[in-house]
Order: structure tokens, then sequence, then C-alpha cells
């Protein structure tokens, strides 16, 4: 069975954290402050959106010396697609009975 | 991309081929829905507040009536045991004369949530410090 998807759809539900995702698809180990660099959002915004991602199984954090970077780790999209693609599947299921009716 | 993908939403678009207070009645009627909806519709009325459990392949979900608008609109948040709670809005418009655009969209509340509080952020830093006590 999938994955609850619900802490996956919270974490993409906010523009910032999609930015955010966006970026590390694009440049995979940035850390906060390069992140933070690239949005209106401070280091500190920055780090709990991060957090949230990392909650949702969708980033992963790697320590290198000081420096913390981030990678995104997308396997919990999956089951967020899966939801989707059975909920719409559901959906037109439903047309076609409704319209039978009609 | 448009908000309701972000946000993890569903959306039909289709156009049938009745006039807006037929399909009304296959919306707003528990025996109307009980037609397409799910196999079996246990709820007394289409009404705000009502709730009731629907079952569509043997699942059952409950469901709960969150508004109506009288020949248009209905909105209902429903959730299997275990699934994903989410908030569907059936939403009729005339096409014509005698055809009815219907646009269903169903979102994960949890999304809807999140999206919600950011607007209240925004709504409070717009009208300054006692409004975002009021909303914190």
């Amino acid at each position: 069975m999938d994955r609850d998807p619900g802490p996956v759809f919270a974490a993409l539900a906010d523009p910032t954290r999609r930015e955010v995702v966006r970026l590390l698809a694009a440049q995979p180990g940035l850390t906060a402050s390069a992140l933070a660099g690239e949005l209106p959002v401070s280091r500190q915004a920055i780090a709990k959106h991060l957090a949230q991602l990392r909650d949702a199984g969708l980033a992963r954090a790697e320590h290198a010396g000081r420096e913390t970077r981030y990678r995104l780790t997308p396997e919990p999209l999956a089951g967020a697609m899966a939801w989707m693609v059975a909920a719409g599947a559901q959906w037109d299921t439903r047309l076609e009975k409704l319209k039978q009716q009609l | 991309m448009e908000l309701h993908e972000e946000l993890g939403a569903i959306r039909r678009e289709t156009v049938l081929d009745a006039p807006r207070d037929a399909v009304w009645e296959l919306v707003a009627e528990p025996e109307g829905l009980a037609t397409w909806l799910a196999d079996d519709v246990d709820l007394d009325e289409v009404a705000p507040g009502a709730s009731g459990t629907v079952t569509e392949d043997g699942q059952p979900r409950h469901v709960t009536i969150e508004e109506v608008q009288e020949g248009r609109r209905v909105a209902l948040s429903w959730c299997a045991p275990g699934g994903e709670p989410s908030l569907v809005e059936l939403t009729l418009d005339d096409d014509g004369d005698q055809r009815t655009r219907m646009v269903i969209v169903e979102v994960p509340l949890v999304a809807l949530r999140v999206a919600a509080i950011r607007t209240l952020h925004a709504s409070a830093s717009e009208h300054g410090p006692q409004m975002a006590l009021a909303t914190a």
C-alpha cells in the first residue's frame, strides 16, 4: 500500500517550498544559504522549509565538513501521483454514469 | 502551472446534454447522487452540515456537505477510512439553453489548509500587528 500522500501535498502546497524543490532539482547539493540567496526569503525561513521537505521525505541533508547540502529524494511523489491518478479515474467513471442519467 | 495542480487537485470539466435544472436534481438530492456519485448514498439531504456515508466499490466514505449555492454549486468533504481527506466542488453553468457545463475539482484538505494559512499570514502582514495577533 502507498504511503500516506498527505505530507507530500502539504509540503508542495507552499509556493516557496515548490521553488526550493525546483532549485534543488536544477542544482542538487545547494546549501540553505545558497537557496536563500536565490529566493526572497531569509535563511531561517529556508531552513524551516527544508525541514518540512525532509519530514515529507522529499529531501535529505548531507553533511560535508561544516556545510550541509540538500538533495531531493523524489520517491514519495509517486504516492501523491498515485492518489491523483486513482481519484481522477474515479471521476471519469462517475461522469460516465452521470451522462447515462441525462 | 495553475493553482489547482500545484495543490494536488484533480479537475474535470464536461458539457452535459441537459439543462442546468435537470443536472441540479442529480447533484442536490441524495437520490440523484446515488445514480452516479457512488453505489450507495446514505445522506438525509444535500444541505450545509449534513453528513452521512457514500459507498463505492464496497468502500465507504464519510461525507459532509460543506456548501450549497442553489442551482449552481455543491461543495462536500469526504474521506475513506485510512484515505486522504479531500474537498470536492461540483459547479454547474449554463452552456447555451439546453446544455450544462460541469466542473469538478477535488483537492486534498491538507493542501488547502497550507494555502489558507499562507493567506492568513499575508493578510496579517498587510493589516499590521493587531491583525496578526488576531489571526495567530
